[in-house]
């Protein structure tokens, strides 16, 4: 099922949770809202899950208006992020409560399904998470990753129109939740419902998702597949936030059909990033590339017309295992620097770098990239 | 701004001309309505709805021999005759028969002799008759009437057996102006009923309307929510905020409940009643009195046990188990039982013959009070311990350490450490305690009822006692003078004077904030500029108090006094106009000293009604004045008071230095002679109570008194004092003293030996290297100080209770016991209980009642509390606050309404009168708790199973529930107990004795205190069939009711 938000704000006294979002969520994608804590991509959520009211705004499942619709009536199913299962009931309750819950009539309510149309779905479940040994226990007696199975297994069985899933394995320890990503993956798979997954890790979200937003401070940043965010994004903040070391960031200004460092000195640039910040008529803003896209410069081959070379102080190297991370200095700010050579770098001595053109990003000023 | 202050003004001038001016319209339609005679010789003395009462003398005129009193009505034209009076000099003078018409002679007064006459009804009276008083009876209700008086001469024939009456000729006498009768007293409840239904009505209406208005303006999510707070919040409005607004109105008729009348609006009258009856001043002196000795009381004994149950001894949870165990008593039978202890029959009690004293509540004012203080404190003191356990219990434990390991003495670390501390969080506490105890009701009801009697409070509007609060002097207007709207203006006033508490409590919770967060910085306040004008007021007041004698401000021991105390004011109030800051010293020292005056009236000249009025200016400026920050030391004080702080000071130093001297001499001794000290000052006390006149008392105390002296300086007089224990004991044998003495200074002399076991067994050199001695030493030892006054104060709460349990044991109806278990028990009086009084129907309707009233009150709480604690709807926090403040106003405030209310519905003497009355009592509390729980159960839970699609009912019964069972028994039997002990609705709703809750069952049994016949068998009887229940309860679920007490903390989060 489609889902479209138009315009959703959510106000919280004074701070604006999300501001003013328009989205399209298609049918049978999984999509990802990531975005750092505090971000706002939880209330998005749930005022899709209908749990909050928006502020202002509209939610439409296809085409019909949700929005003053409660939680019970919308058909969907939730995985919150702890506190998932109802403590009070065994795993085997907890899986038959949202089967007992479904009602038809409008006066006089009965079940939709029989006892023992339930038992046999749950039986079903039970199997299919592999939870048959755990059936009567509570909750308190499984561990994390179990209850999360259990969980999802609950939402599964109502064979809901779409998928909520809040964090779901931010708290369990790291290597269930490699396993627990297959588990969402394959269910995905098997159901092809439309799924929408809050995440705040983005490896998490890049490995899930088909369609990945990224949210800060209640905006939508970027919207696209993991591929697009990584490669292709289109502001400061996602090249920042996507990637597993944040952008480097090197300050320009531009003037004369030259660019220069902030401290004067002319930096030699392709002659095709020149044209497009010319183009574009970019006076200041910054040259952005990667920490695994850096080449450490080698005097003996002379600089391709493609490269920009920077020369750099070392300032912090930290090993981890077979990878080097370099800490550098380039006038005030700091660069980060991934190499696998097994050469030993030593602090404070200077080191020269190069990129190639195709791993640099131009944004202006206001922190948006430039391209043609 | 100034602009808007004069539209104010203007406004309020306005309010006030057209009041005036309608109280003075008011003034002439009564003078209007009176009826006044038209000759002197007739007066018609009082209307009523189907009678006249007439009264006139007879005219020494000659030539008549009889009266025709004849009617003339607006239905009927024609005028018909009443009755005639005969005059004669042969009748059968009779005093006490009842007649309509009487008569008064010289001498006496007699009833008139009805004759039976074919054509007249007709009475006889005699000659020498002076004056004639008529009950002109058989009339219409609310229909007008003018009577007229003839003389005439008549004579009298018998016929046939038959007597007829002629007159032969008459003469018009008087006649009345048009008099109408007033409405029938069925009318009259048929119009209250109507008028109680009628505005019923309208407040459902209107509050109806704004909550759907409110619904439906906030999102659509939370409109379930207001579902769920509407039944809460209609039972508040319903039984709590109608009868408090229905109160205030009432306060402004003339109700009454003797006389069958349209309660007529009045305005200021019954305010004007009350002002210049005595009464007043005097329930607000012995109020005040009350509430500050009994605070402080409270502040410090809870302190105590809270110190020394937290940081002094060991077993902490069985002293507090102990502790607490009077609380499960409830608080009537409490408070009887220590009156049974105290006064018994008139003065014949226990108390008294134990201590050889001769303590009578119902004739001795101060001694009264003192004891209705202590028992007020005894009653509420674990609760005050809890409070106080709490805050220190918030104590991080490592400050505590540090304290211990820097070496800080115990009384330094009691004053830096644990009370600054403590104080954002008990400093709410105390002012709901103080709040509390300002309309505290059930001690001066139950131990004394308002005597003894003060010869000043009485006059015409009724009597008061030296020990009837605000509260029980309201309850005796309404409950045995009826004088219901003089009643409502009496607790008007005192809602009003609660309300200025719940202000300051309001602002001071606001305020304070837990220690360990960061607290934002508040701008200075403004309302400094308050204080000259607050203090240019008691300047004014106490002048005028010294001009005209004014009742309500002044200082009473003379009337310079006032001229001297006002003009100080008036100078510091135009100094502060000034330079404020160097006068602030000079103010509070002048507050001060006029407290300590006001307050010394109370004790020196025995006036009840010596406060002023002005405490509560005098609050606020003290309030206003410690908002007012410090600066920097010594800058802005005159030199005047430096010089004498320096020189304070420097004495100070001077008294430090020389203790020094004598602590050399003490170390470690201390306790040894505090115990000596407390022990000798116990024999004065002895002494001088009893007026002792043996020589061997005043012998055995000199010497005490010289060893302790000398003991300070020479241990071995200290070791030999030891030796002195025994011709004391044997002193107060020989003396023949009352046991209760001696065993007060056995348990001394046990005190000072185990004291000074301790001291030998730390410092050995005290006493011989003997190791079997020092074995026995260690071995005594062992109870330090603090467990033995935690036993001293639990046994002294339990002496009542033993006392009571010995009476019921007791055959006969004695109350003093002659040994420690009664000689020949028997269970007669539990026998009688049921067979004669039927106690079992009673434990059936408190059984019903509280039952039903917990039911309700738990199903519309945790529906409501459900929605406050998950949802966030407008007004939620106010809401809140609202709801905990109403219950502040609950209790004697909303009685008289409420009885009233429910009279009118036709609610009264029935079980769901009461019912009602209960549910709505703990829904604050209940509220609070059950909120406290729904928070922590995980939002997760309910919200899940929302998505799958259950309605919010369902969610409530199938996951809500389940979970928070503890809180919703814990709030059940939280009203359940309040219902099951409550008193004073029941009392007054319930009229037939077969309806009876058990607390006025054993109230009846022994009645109030100068009831002449108490049961004391059967009431300690019943008390302990009604407590053992109760302790069960207790000891079983003591976690869970304490939480109860708790809650009163959380209101300061908000």
């Amino acid at each position: 099922m489609r889902i479209e938000l138009k315009k959703i704000t959510k106000q919280y006294e004074e701070k604006k949770a999300v501001d003013n979002i328009d989205m399209v969520i298609p049918d049978g994608s999984f999509t990802v809202i990531l975005g750092p804590s505090g971000s706002g991509k939880t209330t998005l959520l749930r005022v899709i899950a209908g749990l909050l009211y928006p502020t202002s705004g509209k939610v439409f499942f296809e085409k019909k208006d949700m929005t003053d619709l409660q939680a019970n009536k919308r058909n969907i199913a939730m995985v919150f992020q702890k506190y998932t299962l109802f403590p009070h009931m065994t795993v085997e309750e907890n899986i038959r409560f949202p089967l007992e819950s479904i009602k038809e009539g409008r006066l006089f309510k009965s079940r939709t399904f029989t006892d023992e149309e339930i038992s046999k779905k749950v039986e079903d479940i039970l199997k299919l998470l592999h939870l048959e040994e755990h059936r009567n226990k509570y909750p308190s007696q499984l561990s994390g990753g179990e209850q999360q199975r259990v969980a999802i297994g609950r939402e599964v069985i109502r064979e809901p129109v779409i998928f909520l899933f809040d964090e779901p394995l931010s708290n369990i320890d790291a290597r269930l939740r490699y396993e627990m990503r297959t588990w969402i993956r394959r269910l995905h798979k098997l159901l092809k419902k439309t799924t929408v997954y809050v995440t705040h890790d983005q490896s998490e979200a890049m490995a899930l998702g088909s369609l990945i937003a990224l949210i800060n401070e209640g905006k939508i940043e970027q919207i696209g597949s993991p591929d697009e965010l990584y490669y292709n994004p289109i502001n400061k903040f996602t090249a920042q936030f996507i990637g597993n070391f944040p952008m480097n960031f090197i300050p320009f200004k531009f003037k004369d059909g030259g660019l220069y460092y902030n401290n004067g000195e002319k930096i030699e640039v392709p002659k095709n990033i020149l044209d497009i910040i010319s183009t574009r008529k970019v006076t200041k803003g910054d040259i952005g590339f990667r920490a695994e896209y850096i080449r450490e410069y080698d005097p003996k081959k002379p600089v391709d017309k493609e490269m920009i070379l920077i020369d750099c102080k070392i300032e912090d190297t930290e090993k981890v295992l077979d990878q080097h991370i370099i800490t550098l200095k380039h006038l005030n700010h700091q660069l980060f620097f991934v190499t696998k050579t097994k050469k030993e770098f030593k602090k404070k001595e200077a080191l020269s770098i190069v990129i190639h053109s195709d791993h640099i990003y131009v944004f202006d000023n206001k922190g948006k990239r430039v391209q043609n | 701004m100034r602009k808007v202050k004069r539209k104010t003004a203007l406004y309020c001038l306005a309010i006030l001309f057209i009041f005036f001016s309608l109280s003075f319209f008011q003034g002439i339609n009564d003078s209007l309505s009176l009826v006044s005679a038209q000759s002197e010789e007739a007066e018609v003395i009082e209307i009523h709805d189907r009678s006249i009462i007439l009264n006139w003398t007879i005219p020494s005129i000659q030539n008549f021999n009889s009266f025709r009193i004849s009617l003339l009505s607006n239905q009927s034209e024609e005028e018909s005759t009443w009755t005639m009076i005969l005059l004669n000099n042969t009748i059968e003078v009779s005093t006490n028969s009842f007649s309509l018409v009487n008569y008064s002679t010289s001498d006496a007064l007699n009833s008139a002799q009805k004759i039976h006459t074919s054509n007249f009804t007709s009475y006889v009276i005699e000659n020498t008759a002076e004056t004639v008083q008529t009950e002109i009876n058989g009339l219409e209700p609310s229909t007008n009437y003018t009577v007229n008086l003839y003389l005439s001469n008549s004579s009298l024939f018998v016929d046939n057996e038959s007597q007829v009456l002629f007159l032969l000729n008459e003469e018009f006498y008087w006649n009345s102006t048009i008099i109408e009768t007033k409405i029938s007293s069925e009318d009259t409840f048929e119009y209250s009923r109507r008028a109680t239904v009628l505005s019923l009505l309208f407040i459902v209406v209107i509050f109806i309307v704004i909550f759907y208005i409110f619904a439906r303006k906030d999102v659509p999510f939370n409109r379930i929510a207001y579902l769920f707070i509407f039944p809460a919040l209609f039972a508040l409005v319903l039984l709590e905020i109608y009868p408090i607004i229905y109160g205030v109105i009432l306060s402004f008729t003339s109700y009454n409940l003797t006389r069958g009348e349209i309660p007529k609006f009045n305005w200021l009258q019954n305010y004007a009643n009350v002002a210049e009856n005595p009464q007043l001043p005097i329930a607000f002196t012995t109020t005040l009195v009350w509430t500050s000795l009994i605070i402080i009381a409270k502040i410090l004994l809870g302190f105590l046990i809270a110190y020394l149950i937290h940081f002094k001894v060991k077993r902490k949870k069985l002293w507090y188990l102990f502790l607490y165990l009077p609380w499960a008593i409830p608080s009537y039978i409490k408070i009887l039982s220590w009156r049974t202890f105290i006064q018994g029959n008139a003065g014949d009690s226990f108390f008294n013959m134990l201590f050889g004293t001769n303590v009578n509540l119902v004739s001795q004012p101060y001694i009264a009070l003192i004891i209705a203080c202590f028992v007020e404190v005894w009653d509420s003191i674990p609760l005050i311990a809890t409070l106080f356990l709490g805050g220190m219990s918030s104590i991080p434990r490592e400050l505590n350490d540090l304290a211990e390991i820097d070496q800080i003495g115990e009384g330094t670390r009691i004053r830096k450490i644990i009370v600054p501390l403590i104080k954002p969080i008990i400093i709410p506490a105390i002012i709901l305690e103080i709040i509390k105890t300002f309309g505290s009701f059930n001690v001066a009801f139950f131990l004394t009822k308002g005597y003894p009697i003060l010869s000043y409070g009485t006059s015409e509007a009724g009597v008061i006692g030296a020990t009837d609060l605000f509260s029980t002097f309201t309850f005796y207007m309404f409950y045995h003078k009826r004088e219901v709207g003089i009643a409502a203006a009496y607790s008007t006033i005192m809602s009003l004077l609660t309300l200025f508490f719940v202000l300051i409590w309001i602002k001071m919770s606001r305020g304070t904030q837990s220690t360990y967060q960061p607290t934002t910085r508040k701008p200075p306040s403004r309302t400094k500029k308050f204080l000259p004008v607050l203090v240019g007021l008691q300047a004014l007041g106490y002048i005028i108090a010294g001009i005209f004698g004014f009742r309500y401000f002044g200082i009473h021991y003379n009337i310079h006094l006032n001229y001297i105390i006002g003009s100080l004011y008036f100078l510091i109030s135009i100094l502060l106009f000034f330079h404020s800051e160097k006068i602030y010293s000079w103010l509070k020292l002048l507050i001060i000293i006029d407290l300590v005056i006001s307050v010394s009236q109370f004790f020196a000249l025995q006036m009840w009604f010596a406060f002023n009025w002005n405490i509560f200016i005098v609050i606020f400026e003290l309030f206003i004045l410690s908002g007012i920050k410090k600066n920097p030391a010594g800058q802005t004080e005159n030199s005047f008071l430096r010089v004498m702080k320096k020189k304070i000071q420097s004495f100070k130093f001077k008294i430090s230095d020389s203790l020094k001297l004598i602590d050399r001499h003490l170390v470690d001794l201390q306790s040894l002679h505090g115990v000596f000290s407390l022990q000798t000052l116990t024999l004065l006390l002895f002494n001088i109570i009893l007026k002792n006149k043996n020589w061997i008392m005043w012998t055995v105390f000199a010497i005490s008194f010289a060893c302790l002296v000398i003991s300070f300086f020479s241990k071995i007089i200290l070791k030999t004092s030891v030796i002195i224990q025994i011709p004391l004991l044997l002193g107060l044998v020989f003396s023949a003293s009352p046991i209760g003495w001696t065993i007060g200074l056995v348990i001394f002399s046990i005190a000072f030996i185990i004291n000074y076991a301790k001291v030998g067994a730390t410092q050995n050199a005290l006493l011989t290297k003997n190791t079997f001695v020092n074995r026995i030493l260690r071995l005594v030892s062992i109870p330090n100080n603090s467990s033995l006054l935690l036993l001293l104060i639990i046994i002294i709460s339990f002496i009542p209770i033993w006392n009571i349990v010995w009476i019921a044991f007791a055959p006969g109806n004695q109350i003093v016991p002659t040994s420690f278990i009664p000689t020949n028990p028997t269970l007669d009086n539990f026998r009688f209980l049921f067979t004669q009084e039927e106690i079992h129907l009673n434990f059936g309707n408190s059984l019903l009642i509280a039952l039903g009233s917990a039911g309700i009150c738990v199903l519309i709480t945790t529906l409501a509390g459900y929605s406050f604690s998950r949802f966030n709807f407008t007004a939620k926090k106010e809401l809140m606050v609202g709801v905990f403040v109403l219950k502040i106003f609950t209790g004697i405030l909303t009685l008289i309404p409420f009885y009233l209310i429910m009279f009118n519905l036709g609610l009264i003497d029935t079980y769901i009168g009461v019912i009602l009355a209960y549910s709505t009592h703990t829904i604050p509390i209940a509220l609070w708790i059950i909120k406290g729980y729904i928070d922590s159960i995980p939002r997760e839970l309910d919200e899940a199973s929302q998505i799958m699609g259950n309605p919010t009912l369902r969610t409530i019964r199938k996951i809500i529930l389940p979970l928070s069972g503890p809180a919703i028994a814990i709030t059940f039997l939280l009203n359940f107990l309040a219902a099951w002990n409550g008193f004073l609705l029941a009392f007054v709703l319930l009229q037939s004795s077969s309806k009876y809750t058990l607390p006025i069952k054993l109230f009846t049994f022994i009645g109030s205190i100068e009831a002449s016949t108490p049961e004391w068998g059967l009431f300690a009887a019943a008390s302990i069939l009604v407590i053992i229940p109760l302790l069960i309860i207790f000891v079983f679920l003591r976690n869970y009711l304490l939480k109860g007490f708790d809650s009163t903390k959380e209101i300061g989060e908000i």
